[in-house]
C-alpha cells in the first residue's frame, strides 16, 4: 500500500463509523446510510486525495452531507412519481421508518420499543430539519468549530449559529423528559 | 435544568456509544466499502467531459427559459389547469439544475 493509501486508510477508518452514524440520522435505514458512506468514500478518494491532509476531514463531511441532501432530493422526486398512482399503491411503496411507525403505534409493546433514551435522541435528531441536523451533528458530534461547520456547509458562521441554536431548542424541546 | 453545554455533552457522549456499539455487519460493510475506495486510488477517474456538461447545462437553462417565458397557444392544454403543470414542471428543470450545478461545482473543485 502506498503512502497515500495507507494515510487515507487511517483516515477514513477515523471518520468511517461517525459518517455512517450521521448518514443515519440522517436517512434512517442502515442500507441506504451504508450506500452514501461509502459513495463518500469513492468521491473522496478519487477526487480530493491529492488535497493536503488536513482538508480531508471537512471535504469528507461536506461530501457526506451533498450526498445526503441528493438521496432527500431524489427520494422526493421518487415520492413525486409515486404519487402518481393511487394514494393506496404510495402508501405501500413509501418507507415508513420504525422508529416512527413504533412511536405513533396504538399498541403499549411496540412503542415501548423506543422508550430507551438513545432511540429517543435518534428519532428527535431525525426529525430535525436538514440543515439544523447537519449543523448540530457537525458542531455537537464530530466537534467542528464554528468556522470549521461554516467552511463544511458552504454557508455564513451566522447561519451555523442560527440552525445550531434552533437546533438545540428543539432537541431540549422533543426531550424534556429524560434529557434536562 | 442543564446549561446547553452539559446537554449537549451528554448527547455527544451517547452518539459515541452508539457509534461503539455498531453491529460486526456493519463494521465488516464498512470496512470493505473502504477497501473498495482505496483500491480506487491510483486509476484514473473517469471524468465527465466539460464540453458535454455544459451542453447539457446550456440545454438545461433553454427548456427553463421556454417553459417560463415562451407564450403557450390557446388551447393547447385545454384539458388541464396550465399554471399548476407549468409551476411543476419549473420545480423539476429548477431540481435538475441545482444539481447539475453541484456536479460542475465538485468537479471544478477537484481541478484546482
Amino acid at each position: 500500500m502506498t503512502s497515500t493509501a495507507a494515510k487515507l486508510n487511517q483516515f477514513l477508518i477515523g471518520v468511517e463509523k461517525k459518517g455512517f452514524g450521521m448518514a443515519q440520522v440522517a436517512v434512517n435505514n442502515t442500507d441506504d446510510a451504508l450506500d452514501i458512506v461509502q459513495n463518500t468514500m469513492l468521491t473522496l478518494v478519487k477526487k480530493y486525495s491529492n488535497k493536503p491532509e488536513s482538508e480531508w476531514a471537512p471535504l469528507f463531511f461536506r461530501i457526506l452531507q451533498n450526498n445526503i441532501t441528493d438521496f432527500h432530493r431524489k427520494k422526493t422526486r421518487t415520492n413525486k412519481i409515486f404519487s402518481w398512482f393511487s394514494n393506496n399503491e404510495r402508501d405501500q411503496i413509501l418507507d415508513v421508518t420504525d422508529l416512527h411507525a413504533a412511536r405513533d403505534s396504538d399498541q403499549p409493546e411496540i412503542r415501548s420499543e423506543i422508550n430507551s433514551a438513545t432511540e429517543k435522541l435518534q428519532l428527535a435528531l431525525h426529525d430535525l430539519p436538514e440543515r439544523q441536523q447537519q449543523t448540530f451533528l457537525l458542531r455537537c458530534w464530530e466537534g467542528m468549530s464554528v468556522a470549521e461547520t461554516a467552511q463544511t456547509m458552504q454557508c455564513s458562521e451566522g447561519s451555523v449559529k442560527t440552525h445550531y441554536s434552533r437546533a438545540i431548542h428543539k432537541l431540549r424541546d422533543q426531550l424534556k423528559d429524560e434529557w434536562l | 435544568m442543564k446549561t446547553d453545554k452539559e446537554f449537549t455533552d451528554e448527547i455527544r457522549r451517547t452518539l459515541d456509544e452508539v457509534e461503539t456499539d455498531l453491529s460486526t455487519d456493519v463494521r465488516e460493510r464498512l470496512s470493505a466499502a473502504r477497501r473498495e475506495a482505496i483500491s480506487q486510488l491510483n486509476q484514473p477517474a473517469r471524468r465527465l467531459n466539460p464540453g458535454w456538461a455544459l451542453s447539457g447545462a446550456g440545454l438545461a437553462t433553454a427548456a427553463l427559459v421556454a417553459v417560463l417565458f415562451l407564450p403557450t397557444q390557446p388551447g393547447a392544454l385545454p384539458e388541464f389547469n396550465q399554471a399548476e403543470t407549468v409551476a411543476a414542471m419549473d420545480m423539476e428543470l429548477l431540481d435538475d439544475l441545482e444539481l447539475l450545478i453541484w456536479i460542475l461545482e465538485e468537479d471544478a473543485i477537484a481541478d484546482l
